[in-house]
């Protein structure tokens, strides 16, 4: 028995040496050092049903889940202590209103005033209070409290004073109505004889929207519309909403939802995405056989800052101002509210980060989080969906890709989770630009592309561009273990100028997708040069006021080694395989996906032809030399043959594995000295530094006359700051703007509201309304705060009145129903207390 | 009629059915969907360029972005075959050839796992899985129905027929995919017996993996176990109660044959047509899968992917499925029909 335990235990060492010596296989020139990551391993699990896969966290199978939670079960969530709900900024709820005019009819909402009314008529805190459960903000247009440009809007937002006031509404209503012709009879609209009726689509399939449609029905109703519900899903909305003409008024009213765009500082787009006619997203949705709603100054205003047709952030953000003001005005486009989407981690997992774009299902998440106290292990991640698209770096991964390619790669330049500015990761710049209206001296040394002739070309004299940015790159290593060089930038910035180039029928190197949306690029790049080894220097014509936008917009850096980009072009070029989706279904051929085994197989099948037959690409031919080359070949090659995927990348993890059948995979720590992101680089993003307003110190009264100076004292992080904007408004008691302004930074963490006396001997006596907003320049999320004072008519001693106590927390005007119903149940017991006793007594 | 004849009638009954189905599938479908993705594609190519602000920047006025967006759109419309009309015979003629001959083209969105747009590949990757899980869960539903249904109709109104009669309503009252959560809330969180995922996180290379697919599959198959095969003893039980009744049952047993004999020997074979019709739409449906169920178990097969088809609104795939199920369905009926003729001699000159 002994001898064959022994024999055993032997085989089982045995085993246990060979799997040990298996798994050091992670590919590695350098010495093993220190990963970027603090977890060993990352697993990617599908796990499609979102209540699963929170039972799932709770019950300690997986650490996190890279979907939103749904709000029922969030709610019960925040007090497990296994788990932690993590909130971030998500989509926004908003309605289309159909404007169209009708022959023989009324069409309610082809009158303005009735379309603005309606943003009256939403209660607004309803939303957010019970349908989301207080996982959202009010929100009334294009910015809301969780976006950038949210403080760029704010006085126009507050100007509009739109409030939940269906009295408002009403009268409103009313006056548009009969001017209209209609009538009120036994409290329903008539033209004509016939009941004004809309026909309101509702999004079933979405619990949220469907209570939002049913609150906005019954509220139309009660200011007498008849409401016509019909529910659906989007497959209906494409039908009815965007697959019918505005004129036939298949609809009137829809619940929509939008996802959040990508989070960045300055936005230039999505306001004309919400408001611009041009753009094709309002009614009408650009197809020209339908009436569209049209609205000149909108257009106008709007492609001006999609074009970028300003000379200064001010200008910009001006244009902002009026867009938003227009759109509201306009209202064919109302917004609700803004979601605010919870996560959900594991409470062992430490170090997530809070992307205001994505949550914490991001890469910094990835890179940062840990065990407490340990390092190394294992992170489990649900993913709602594991392959939906094909994974190659020409074309826009999907959703879910994009999750596990942001640990496996790492980009050039990052926008900032918090504040949306651009930062440098493997490439720092230093722009000069003559923009807007200026221009540059391109040096003639600097080469582009030539896709005619196919050869790098020297721009030569006389060329001008608007902005020059020298790019310093951080090369490090591949996975593979050869050096990330310039050949690696050369390649790609070939691929960029031939590819993003359509020179006419017969050309091959023609993408539907991917040349299209890169001609734009390709005609503003007027050169570029190597300075160094791994400086870069490149010449556009582009300007923005902002040098990270300049920078980014100018960049050039690689994720994938040029021989696997070389033998991918190869395999396209020989019909093969497609880069993209639409050519794939053209040419009926597959969409090449750099992780799915068998097409790795034929692009390691290709690179043993080019080892084969000492093929160099064209671009390259003056920059490596045939060992190099072949160094590389092989180096891939093995690659593939080992992991059985063509995934290499430059990140802090390299892809380990896809499992098509268990729908997981697998990462691994990429340990290798080179790698340039030290660990923890990313722990200081942990922290959302947002400005917090902790005291506002307000008289209780003010003589009418009198000046008022009020200090508000400011944090940013825990931390006195005077590096945040604040940003104040007084509204009188008819709920009318009296002042608004930028606060006065003082002493560090204090700033002061100075009202002169020549603004409050204007002002009425009554209950004024301070509204507060403040900025962090490190979080782009506003703290907002609310208190009020008096404006008195008679002599008083105005005293000063903290807003707060000093060591407690702020008790906004939001809070205070709070404070009055602790007050009131306070009062209560103690009633409740002398009444029992006095029965008490008398038995 | 000859068996030969009953024969060569069905299976050209069953084609003309077949083919009539496609063309009915592909009329209805096929104009709502054109305009339903129009519009989608639409709206996704809109969608991207708001996610893509540097490529937004790199226009100089709007109409050259306005042209950019319509030529994505036409670039992708061509790409799926919508340029040309709906009506066209060309377009209607090719697809319904190519669908007869099961060539079902690219599918628009849906990728297999292993990152096909073949929409054959796509459904043979999502019908094994099917097979698998609802199949067998089906064939040990109907084994288990059809044995405990006849010893029920042996002991009608015992208290063991009274609560297989009650379990019978009771489990077919529950939907599946509720039972599934409550499952898999009870033997994988409150007692983890099972894993909540019914598919192994091994590779199929790994040697432990058929055991490990076993493991994991136990409990929906359970649960689908759970829930059907009371109905299915429910009903052979009322066909056999009949059956038992007849007079050559009553002359067998007074001859003496063995109580089982008569039983499955006599009384079963006699009520075996419907039971076989039975089997044979069990089977055939349960190819169709469980679309809640099987996001519930995590369980990638048909039902899923005709959900994921449908909210995507992928044509080929959508067609490809039906196409296919229907296929099944009716061989289902004409492989029923002949075992019919075989039990009953009557059928096949009727």
């Amino acid at each position: 028995m002994s001898i064959l335990l022994h024999k055993v235990s032997g085989l089982l060492i045995i085993l246990l040496m060979l799997g040990m010596a298996l798994n050091v296989q992670i590919p590695q020139s350098g010495a093993q050092t220190e990963a970027g990551t603090y977890f060993d391993e990352i697993v990617f699990i599908h796990f499609l049903d979102e209540n699963i896969a929170v039972r799932e966290v709770q019950a300690g199978n997986l650490d996190t889940y890279f979907w939103r939670v749904p709000l029922d079960l969030a709610a019960q969530l925040k007090s497990d202590p296994r788990v932690r709900i993590v909130e971030a900024p998500g989509g926004t709820l908003s309605l289309a209103v159909n404007p169209a005019p009708i022959e023989d009819g009324l069409n309610p909402f082809s009158i303005r005033e009735v379309r603005f009314a309606l943003n009256f008529l939403i209660n607004r805190d309803f939303v957010v209070n019970e349908i989301l459960r207080g996982f959202g903000a009010p929100m009334v247009t294009n910015y809301g409290p969780f976006d950038p440009d949210f403080l760029v809007v704010a006085d126009t937002i507050e100007d509009l004073n739109i409030r939940h006031s269906p009295q408002f509404a009403a009268s409103l209503i009313t006056e548009a109505m009969q001017e209209a012709g209609a009538t009120l009879q036994e409290g329903k609209w008539f033209y004509n004889g016939e009941k004004v009726t809309i026909k309101f689509l509702i999004r079933s399939d979405d619990p949220v929207r469907k209570s939002i449609g049913e609150l906005i029905s019954s509220d139309l109703e009660e200011i007498g519309f008849t409401v016509d519900k019909e529910f659906g899903d989007l497959t209906k909305a494409f039908a009815v909403v965007y697959g019918s003409n505005p004129t036939s008024l298949e609809w009137q009213l829809y619940t929509e939802g939008w996802q959040r765009s990508a989070f960045v500082k300055f936005d230039t787009i999505s306001i004309a995405q919400m408001y611009g006619p041009w753009f094709g997203n309002m009614p009408g949705w650009g197809v020209s056989s339908y009436w569209s709603y049209e609205n000149d100054t909108l257009d106008e205003v709007t492609q001006r800052i999609t074009t970028g047709n300003f000379t200064s952030k001010e200008e910009r953000d001006e244009l902002i101002r009026r867009a938003t003001d227009l759109g509201m005005r306009e209202s064919v486009r109302i917004f609700v509210a803004s979601r605010i989407d919870p996560y959900i981690a594991s409470r062992s997992i430490e170090g997530l980060v809070n992307d205001f774009g994505a949550g914490i299902t991001n890469r910094w998440t990835l890179i940062n989080s840990r065990l407490a106290d340990s390092q190394g292990g294992t992170l489990r991640v649900g993913m709602k969906q594991i392959y939906q698209g094909a994974w190659n770096p020409v074309t826009n991964m999907d959703f879910y890709a994009q999750k596990v390619w942001g640990g496996v790669s790492d980009p050039g330049i990052w926008p900032h989770p918090h504040s949306g500015e651009m930062k440098p990761l493997r490439v720092s710049w230093d722009v000069e630009t003559a923009g807007p209206d200026g221009t540059l001296d391109v040096p003639s040394d600097a080469t582009v592309w030539d896709p005619i002739l196919g050869e790098w070309k020297q721009v030569g004299d006389g060329v001008k561009a608007t902005s020059k940015v020298v790019y310093d790159l951080k090369l490090g290593v591949w996975h593979h273990g050869i050096p990330i060089s310039k050949t690696d930038i050369l390649y790609w910035a070939y691929f960029f100028f031939e590819w993003g180039t359509n020179t006419g029928e017969g050309d091959q190197t023609v993408d539907p997708e991917y040349t299209s949306s890169t001609a734009p690029f390709v005609e503003s790049t007027k050169g570029l040069r190597f300075l160094d080894e791994d400086t870069l220097e490149v010449y556009v014509d582009y300007w923005f006021f902002d040098d990270g936008f300049i920078a980014d917009y100018a960049s050039f850096w690689a994720d994938t080694p040029w021989e696997v980009g070389a033998a991918m072009e190869k395999l396209v070029l020989e019909k093969k395989f497609a880069f993209s989706s639409s050519a794939s279904r053209v040419n009926k051929v597959e969409w090449l996906s750099s992780i799915i085994k068998s097409h790795a197989e034929s692009i390691a099948e290709t690179l043993k032809v080019m080892v084969d037959e000492d093929i160099i690409p064209d671009p390259l031919t003056n920059f490596v030399d045939q060992e190099e080359a072949k160094a590389r070949y092989t180096a891939s090659i093995d690659w593939i043959e080992e992991f059985d995927h063509a995934v290499i990348s430059n990140g802090p993890y390299f892809l380990k594995n896809y499992n098509p059948d268990a729908r997981t995979i697998t990462l691994k720590a990429f340990k290798n000295s080179q790698y340039p992101i030290p660990l923890g680089f990313w722990k200081e993003y942990e922290t959302v530094n947002t400005a917090e307003i902790k005291r506002v110190e307000t008289p209780a009264s003010v003589l009418i006359g009198d000046p008022v100076r009020i200090r508000v004292l400011v944090e940013v992080g825990d931390e006195p700051s005077n590096e945040v904007i604040v940003n104040y408004r007084l509204v009188g008691p008819d709920g009318r703007s009296v002042v608004k302004g930028l606060a006065e930074p003082l002493e560090i963490g204090t700033y002061l509201i100075s009202i002169s006396s020549d603004v409050t001997s204007k002002l009425d006596a009554g209950a004024y309304t301070l509204k507060l907003l403040a900025v962090s320049p490190e979080a782009a999320q506003p703290d907002l705060f609310e208190t009020s004072f008096l404006i008195v008519e008679t002599l008083r001693a105005s005293e000063v009145r903290p807003s707060e106590s000093e060591d407690g927390p702020a008790l906004s005007s939001s809070k205070l129903p709070i404070g009055i119903g602790v007050v009131l149940v306070l009062a209560l017991a103690l009633a409740v207390m002398i009444i029992r006793r006095r029965t008490t007594n008398k038995l | 009629m000859g068996f030969g004849r009953f024969l060569v009638f069905r299976s050209v009954n069953t084609l003309v059915v077949l083919f009539f189905t496609l063309l009915v599938t592909v009329l209805i479908l096929g104009p709502s969907i054109d305009t339903i993705v129009v519009r989608g594609v639409e709206q996704e190519v809109r969608s991207e360029i708001v996610q893509n602000r540097a490529l937004v920047s790199g226009f100089n006025n709007p109409r050259d972005l306005q042209a950019f967006i319509d030529g994505q759109v036409q670039n992708r419309l061509s790409s799926i075959g919508l340029n040309d009309p709906f009506f066209s015979p060309v377009r209607i003629g090719n697809l319904m050839f190519k669908i007869m001959t099961l060539d079902f083209g690219q599918s628009f969105y849906l990728r297999s796992y292993e990152g096909s747009s073949n929409v054959k590949t796509i459904i043979m990757e999502a019908l094994p899985r099917t097979i698998l899980l609802f199949s067998t869960a089906t064939i040990i539903t109907a084994v288990l129905g059809i044995s405990l249904g006849a010893l029920v109709a042996k002991r009608a109104g015992s208290l063991f027929d009274k609560l297989i009669s009650t379990f019978a309503v009771v489990s077919f009252s529950f939907p599946l995919w509720w039972v599934g959560m409550l499952m898999i809330l009870a033997f994988a969180y409150t007692f983890p017996i099972f894993p909540a995922r019914s598919t192994p996180l091994i590779p199929p290379s790994d040697p432990g993996y058929i055991l490990s697919l076993l493991w994991h599959m136990t409990l929906p198959l359970i649960t689908i176990v759970l829930i059907s095969f009371g109905g299915w003893a429910y009903v052979v039980r009322n066909l056999m109660i009949g059956t038992l009744q007849e007079d050559y049952i009553t002359v067998a047993r007074a001859k003496g044959v063995p109580e089982s004999k008569v039983l499955y020997g006599h009384a079963l074979r006699s009520a075996a047509p419907p039971i076989i019709t039975i089997i044979a739409l069990s089977l055939s449906g349960s190819l169709g899968g469980a679309i809640i169920t099987e996001a519930v178990f995590d369980w990638p097969g048909i039902g899923r992917l005709y959900f994921a088809a449908i909210s995507v609104l992928d044509l080929p795939v959508i067609v490809g499925l039906t196409y296919i199920l229907t296929l099944v369905f009716l061989l289902s009926i004409f492989i029923a029909d002949i075992l019919y003729a075989y039990f009953d001699p009557r059928v096949k000159v009727g």
